[in-house]
C-alpha cells in the first residue's frame, strides 16, 4: 500500500479578488522506503503539494490519504496527531525553536509523544549521533552553523520514528558541501532506516541523489520519473 | 507543558525579567502605599479609642446626641465601672467626663472643652501624660489642678502654677471654680492647643455639682481583637440598666471611624487607577512576549504539537511569571513595608506636628502596619492578571494555521 495516496487535489490562493490555482488536479502516490523529488520552477506548486501532504494546510478538493487515511474531514487534533506521530518535517529555513538546544530541539516531538525521559535521552542521542551532532547536545540554534542547524531539524524529524518525512528546500540556505553532506546524511537514513523522504527542491545535488523525481509545472506533474 | 513553560521563561531572560519588573514593581508599590495608609487609618482610629472613648465604651443614654447636657450622667460610675472591669478583666476601665465652658485668667478668656480624667489610669492609656511639655501630669487626687493647650495659655497669657477660673453649665445652676494650671499640653493640632482643658474626675464631680457621676466609663483591651466579645460581655453584665448605653469602639469613635472608611474608599479608587495603570502594563509585556512568538509556535504546531497543549503551555507560562512576580512584589512590598513600620514618614515638615480628625489629634509621623489581607488580595489579582493576559494570545496560538505563523516574521 502507498504511504501517501493524493487523488485529483486541488488548492487555490487568494490574493484580493485575484484567485491564483497552485495545484490543478494532482494525482500521486508515494510508496514506503521512496526518495522521491519533487522538483520544477518557482510557484509551481512544490511546497503547496508538501503542505497538504503534511497536513499542514487544507486543500480545496480532491483526496489525500496517508498511510491509508483520508486526511479530509479529519480534525484539528488529529491532523497534529498525525503530523506527532507519522510524519516529520524538515524546513527550508531550519525553523529550530531558539530558546532550546540542539538535544531539546531533536526531544520536542519524543516529549509532545509522551515518551519517557530514558527513551527520549536513548532516541535523541542516536539521532544526533546519525547526523553527526555528536558533542553539540547543548547548543543552541544560534551557537552553530546553517548545516549544523539543519542536520538538528533533520534529527528532529527522524527522532519520533515516522513513517514519512517531508523537507522542503532543506538544502536552499546552505553552501553546497554542506547541502551535499545533509543529503548524504538523508539518503543513508533512507537506506538503512527505510524512511521515507519527499523533497521539495530544485537544488541538482538533492535530485542526484533522488530515485523519483515529479516534475511539476504550473500546479500539475508534468513528469514522473523512476530511476 | 510545565517543563517548557519553565523552560521558555528561563531562557527568555530579558523578556522574563521584564515581565517580572512590571509586575513585582507594580505590586511593592501598591502594598507599600496600602500599609502605609493602613498605618494611619490604624493610628487615628487607635488615637481615638485611647483618647476620647474605648473598646468598649458605657455613657448616658443619649448623650451622643447632647453632649453638652451636664444632667446626662452616669450616677453610680464606680459601680458601673466595676461591673464593667468584672466582665472582662483583662482591660483597663477608666471613668471620664466632657463638658464645655469658659477659661478665664486676668489677661483673657476663651471657650473650652473639658476632659475630665482620672490622671493614674489615664496615663496607662492615652497620649496627654506624653504631651505635657511644661510642667507635670496631674497627680491622683489633686482636685486644683488643670492642663491645658499650649495655645490656649498664650491665648489667656498663663503659665505654670498661675491660677483660671473656670466657668460653666452645672447641674442646676451655672458654675464657677478657681484651677491651679499644672502642664501645658501640646499636641501640634492647633485646634486641639486651643481648646483643650484636663482636670481630674473629681475636680468635674464638684464643678458639675454631680458626686459620684460620669459620663463615659470607658474599657481598654489588653488585646483590642477581643473588642466584639468583650461588648457582648459588658452588654450582658450592664443589662437593664436604666438610662445608660453601651457601645463597640466603631460606634463610640464614629466621626474618626467614618473618615476612615471613606478616606480608605478614596484611596482605594486611586489604588484602583494605578492597579489599572499597571495591570495594562502587565498585559502588553505578557501579550506582546507571546505574540512576538507567533514564527515559534506555527513550528511546534507543524511538529504535531496539539492545539490544546500549545495553549496550555501559554497559560502555563502566565502563571509562573504571575506566580513569581507576586512572590517578588510581596518580598520587596514586605521589606519596604518592615522599614516603613519601624521608621516611618515624617510629614511634620509638611504638615506640621499633627492633624485633627474628628477632634482627635493625630501625629503626622505615620508608621506603616501590615494589611494581610490586602496584600494578599493584591497578590492574587496580579496573578489572576497575569493568566488572564494570557487567555486571549493562548486562545489565539492554538487557532493558528502552521504554514500562515511559520511565515510570520
Amino acid at each position: 500500500m502507498a504511504i501517501v495516496e493524493v487523488r485529483n487535489l486541488t488548492r487555490t490562493y487568494k490574493q484580493g479578488n485575484l484567485k491564483v490555482p497552485a495545484l490543478r488536479g494532482i494525482d500521486l502516490d508515494i510508496e514506503p522506503g521512496e526518495f522521491t523529488v519533487l522538483m520544477g520552477p518557482s510557484g509551481s506548486g512544490k511546497t503547496t503539494l508538501l503542505n497538504q501532504i503534511g497536513a499542514l494546510d487544507i486543500p480545496d478538493g480532491g483526496s489525500i490519504k496517508v498511510e491509508g487515511k483520508e486526511l479530509a474531514g479529519m480534525k484539528k487534533s488529529d491532523l497534529a496527531k498525525l503530523r506527532l506521530e507519522r510524519i516529520g518535517f524538515v524546513f527550508q529555513a531550519y525553523n529550530l525553536i531558539p530558546v532550546l538546544t540542539a538535544y531539546e530541539n531533536a526531544e520536542f516531538v519524543l516529549l509532545m509523544q509522551g515518551k519517557s525521559k530514558a527513551e527520549r535521552k536513548s532516541k535523541v542521542m542516536d539521532t544526533l549521533k546519525t547526523v553527526g551532532l555528536e558533542g553539540m547536545e547543548h547548543r543552541r540554534p544560534t551557537e552553530l552553523s546553517g548545516g549544523q542547524q539543519q542536520r538538528v531539524a533533520v534529527a528532529r524529524a527522524i527522532a519520533g520514528g515516522p513513517a514519512l518525512v517531508l523537507a522542503d528546500e532543506p538544502t536552499a540556505n546552505l553552501d553546497s558541501a554542506t547541502g551535499y553532506e545533509l543529503i548524504e546524511t538523508m539518503k543513508k537514513l533512507n537506506e538503512e532506516h527505510g524512511v521515507t523522504f519527499v523533497f521539495a527542491t530544485h537544488d541538482p545535488k538533492v535530485m542526484e541523489h533522488a530515485r523519483r523525481i515529479v516534475r511539476l509545472v504550473d500546479g500539475k506533474i508534468e513528469e514522473d520519473n523512476h530511476k | 507543558m510545565l517543563v517548557l513553560a519553565l523552560r521558555n521563561l528561563w531562557r527568555n531572560k530579558l523578556r522574563t525579567a521584564i515581565t517580572l519588573l512590571a509586575i513585582s514593581g507594580g505590586l511593592t508599590m501598591i502594598i507599600m502605599g496600602n500599609n502605609l495608609n493602613h498605618g494611619m487609618y490604624q493610628k487615628m482610629i487607635r488615637t481615638g479609642i485611647a483618647t476620647i472613648a474605648g473598646h468598649v465604651v458605657v455613657q448616658p443614654e443619649g448623650w451622643k446626641d447632647d453632649p453638652d447636657a451636664v444632667e446626662k450622667s452616669i450616677p453610680d460610675a464606680d459601680g458601673v465601672a466595676a461591673k464593667v472591669q468584672a466582665a472582662w478583666p483583662d482591660s483597663t476601665v477608666t471613668q471620664r467626663s466632657f463638658f464645655g465652658g469658659l477659661l478665664t485668667s486676668p489677661n483673657g478668656a476663651a471657650g473650652v472643652g473639658v476632659t475630665a480624667i482620672q490622671p493614674e489610669v489615664e496615663a496607662g492609656i492615652s497620649e496627654w501624660n506624653d504631651k505635657v511639655v511644661e510642667g507635670k501630669w496631674l497627680e491622683p487626687g489633686d482636685d486644683r489642678g488643670i492642663l491645658i493647650g499650649a495655645k490656649l495659655a498664650e491665648t489667656l497669657d498663663v503659665g505654670i502654677g498661675k491660677k483660671v477660673v473656670l466657668m460653666g453649665q452645672g447641674k442646676d445652676d451655672v458654675s464657677s471654680k478657681l484651677f491651679r494650671v499644672r502642664g501645658i499640653i501640646r499636641t501640634g493640632s492647633a485646634q486641639v492647643d486651643g481648646f483643650v482643658t484636663i482636670m481630674s474626675v473629681g475636680a468635674a464631680q464638684v464643678f458639675l455639682e454631680q458626686p459620684g457621676a460620669v459620663s463615659q466609663v470607658a474599657l481598654h483591651l489588653n488585646v483590642s481583637d477581643d473588642s466584639e466579645e468583650a461588648l457582648a460581655a459588658v452588654e450582658s453584665a450592664l443589662a437593664g440598666g436604666a438610662g445608660i448605653e453601651v457601645l463597640g469602639w466603631k460606634q463610640a469613635v464614629a466621626e474618626v471611624y467614618e473618615f476612615t472608611r471613606t478616606d480608605r474608599a478614596t484611596n482605594n479608587k486611586f489604588m484602583f487607577i494605578i492597579g489599572l495603570i499597571v495591570a495594562l502594563g502587565i498585559v502588553n509585556t505578557i501579550l506582546m512576549s507571546v505574540m512576538e512568538r507567533i514564527r515559534e509556535f506555527g513550528v511546534m504546531l507543524a511538529l504535531g504539537t496539539p492545539p490544546i497543549e500549545l495553549r496550555k503551555m501559554i497559560l502555563m507560562e502566565g502563571m509562573l511569571i504571575g506566580l513569581i512576580g507576586a512572590a517578588l512584589g510581596l518580598g520587596f512590598g514586605s521589606l519596604i513595608t518592615s522599614y516603613l513600620v519601624d521608621t516611618g514618614i515624617d510629614y511634620s515638615e509638611m504638615i506640621g506636628e499633627s492633624f485633627d480628625v474628628a477632634g482627635v489629634s493625630v501625629s503626622t509621623l505615620i508608621k506603616a502596619e501590615w494589611d494581610w489581607f490586602s496584600m494578599s488580595i493584591y497578590a492574587a489579582v496580579a496573578i489572576v492578571l497575569s493568566i488572564l493576559a494570557t487567555v486571549y494570545p493562548a486562545w489565539k496560538a492554538g487557532a493558528l494555521r502552521p504554514v500562515e505563523a511559520m511565515r510570520h516574521v
